[in-house]
């Protein structure tokens, strides 16, 4: 006691101490050693407690309990239904990703070794001038300049800038974006493929649109589609879908000579939650 | 401070918080009881020594570590098991709050009381909280405690502190008026006066 009152707290961290190693006892030990103080101070306290006990379930009625447990089990069964609901959406989205992996996948163009990264998009800006959206995945993530983000089969844009934890993609429909298509025919279509020099992007319908000769109207249909054959994209963006033709009329200027052939983006860009970055592969 | 009537008053204190627990419950969030104790550390905090209360706070731990046994699972299934140590550090730690705030308060008033209930609770909630968190950390060779929701927890202790400052309203009046048995023997400060 003396040694308490000239050292208390040197004694009180000895006591903190003491308990601390003793809250984190295995409870086997636990159990051994506190049952032999717990049995007694039950023993003195249990008497009047039941009394007491008696005495408030009298007062109150027992239903209370029964009706407690009930909602207990009705917020227990609402959460594994919420739970389960969330599950299914995971699943949902996990079926969806592999089947677009799968989809991917089957393009030639990508290497054995070509990686594939799904990203979320946080900031779709697919008005303006610069049509561009951004990810939440960067160079830390593998991501770098000019590598192609798809979406399934279609193409979306390419990587422009790249911070750390986020990159801009511009998208294939900035105005006056050129490409370099084929139109090749669609599964409910026939005909040959048809190479067309170059598509451009015209805000005005919201659509590629391109001019071909009159001669080659025939080949083309409505429902052809739109891949890229474009040197200046990078290797892993070739053959990735574009859109498909929506429409063909005379081009006014020379409706007897030529054909404007418009072609609708398959993907709507302000709709995106989540794209595919190629990533290119460690051995290029 | 007279340790005969201290415990007396832990006594009858235990007793109710136990036999009255289903009386007072309130079916929510695995069910909400005042704490009694906890009333009582407050009221022999602001008024005690402090080596007094020191003891008296661990005392107190002790008694609710005891009659409180938790869940634990083994091969026989789950098992209540008593584990010292957690209610025990969350009272020292509440009592050393009320001790450092103490001076700011008029210790005649039950308000007063139910207000550093409150202050002293969420520190010694957190405290226990934490500890009995911390085993269910995997590379501790502890084993963890059954069914353990930490937010489920922090959720139903808080719900119990408003309900225990509420009822320190009638219950720290009545032990204000067991001033005289206690004996303590501290100048206090007082609302009437403001003197101390």
């Amino acid at each position: 006691m003396n040694y308490w009152r000239t050292n208390p707290k040197r004694v009180l961290v000895a006591i903190v101490a003491l308990l601390f190693l003793c809250s984190m006892m295995p409870s086997s030990a636990a159990d051994w050693i506190w049952s032999m103080p717990h049995d007694p101070f039950m023993a003195v306290i249990s008497p009047l407690t039941k009394q007491l006990h008696r005495l408030s379930i009298s007062i109150r009625p027992p239903h209370d309990k029964g009706f407690s447990i009930d909602s207990d089990l009705i917020k227990e069964r609402d959460e594994l239904y919420s739970h389960n609901l969330i599950l299914q959406q995971q699943l949902e989205r996990a079926n969806d990703r592999i089947s677009q992996l799968s989809a991917v996948r089957k393009k030639p163009a990508l290497g054995q070794y070509t990686g594939l990264l799904f990203a979320s998009v946080v900031y779709t800006n697919a008005n303006l001038p610069h049509s561009t959206l951004t990810i939440d995945k960067g160079s830390f993530h593998g991501v770098a300049a000019g590598q192609a983000v798809v979406l399934r089969e279609s193409l979306i844009g390419r990587v422009s800038h790249v911070g750390h934890n986020a990159a801009t993609v511009t998208l294939i429909t900035q105005p006056k974006t050129h490409l370099d298509v084929h139109l090749v025919p669609g599964e409910s279509t026939t005909g040959k493929p048809v190479t067309v020099t170059q598509v451009l992007f015209d805000e005005d319908v919201n659509a590629f649109v391109t001019i071909v000769d009159a001669s080659e109207h025939n080949s083309i249909q409505i429902g052809h589609t739109a891949i890229l054959v474009d040197v200046r994209w990078p290797r892993q963006a070739q053959k990735f879908m574009i859109g498909y033709v929506v429409s063909m009329e005379p081009q006014p200027d020379h409706p007897l000579l030529q054909t404007r052939v418009v072609i609708k983006p398959v993907v709507d860009m302000n709709r995106l939650a989540e794209v595919l970055v190629v990533i290119n592969s460690i051995l290029e | 401070m007279r340790y005969v009537i201290f415990s007396l008053t832990l006594f009858v204190l235990l007793t109710l918080e136990l036999g009255l627990k289903q009386l007072l419950i309130i079916p929510r969030d695995g069910g909400v009881t005042p704490s009694f104790t906890l009333i009582l550390m407050v009221y022999i905090a602001v008024s005690a020594p402090r080596l007094t209360v020191i003891w008296a706070a661990l005392v107190i731990g002790l008694c609710i570590d005891l009659i409180n046994p938790l869940p634990f699972v083994n091969d026989r299934g789950v098992i209540s098991v008593p584990l010292i140590g957690p209610s025990s550090l969350g009272f020292l730690a509440g009592a050393i709050v009320v001790l450092e705030l103490r001076s700011l308060v008029f210790r005649q008033s039950p308000t007063a009381i139910g207000v550093l209930v409150i202050m002293s609770g969420l520190i010694c909630h957190l405290v226990a909280v934490a500890v009995l968190t911390l085993r269910g950390i995997s590379w501790l060779p502890t084993d963890a405690i059954a069914h353990w929701d930490i937010s489920g927890q922090l959720v139903r202790r808080f719900f119990e502190l408003i309900y225990s400052s509420l009822m320190s309203l009638p219950v720290g009046f009545l032990l204000l008026k067991l001033d005289p048995l206690f004996g303590y023997g501290l100048p206090v400060r007082t609302a009437r006066s403001g003197t101390t």
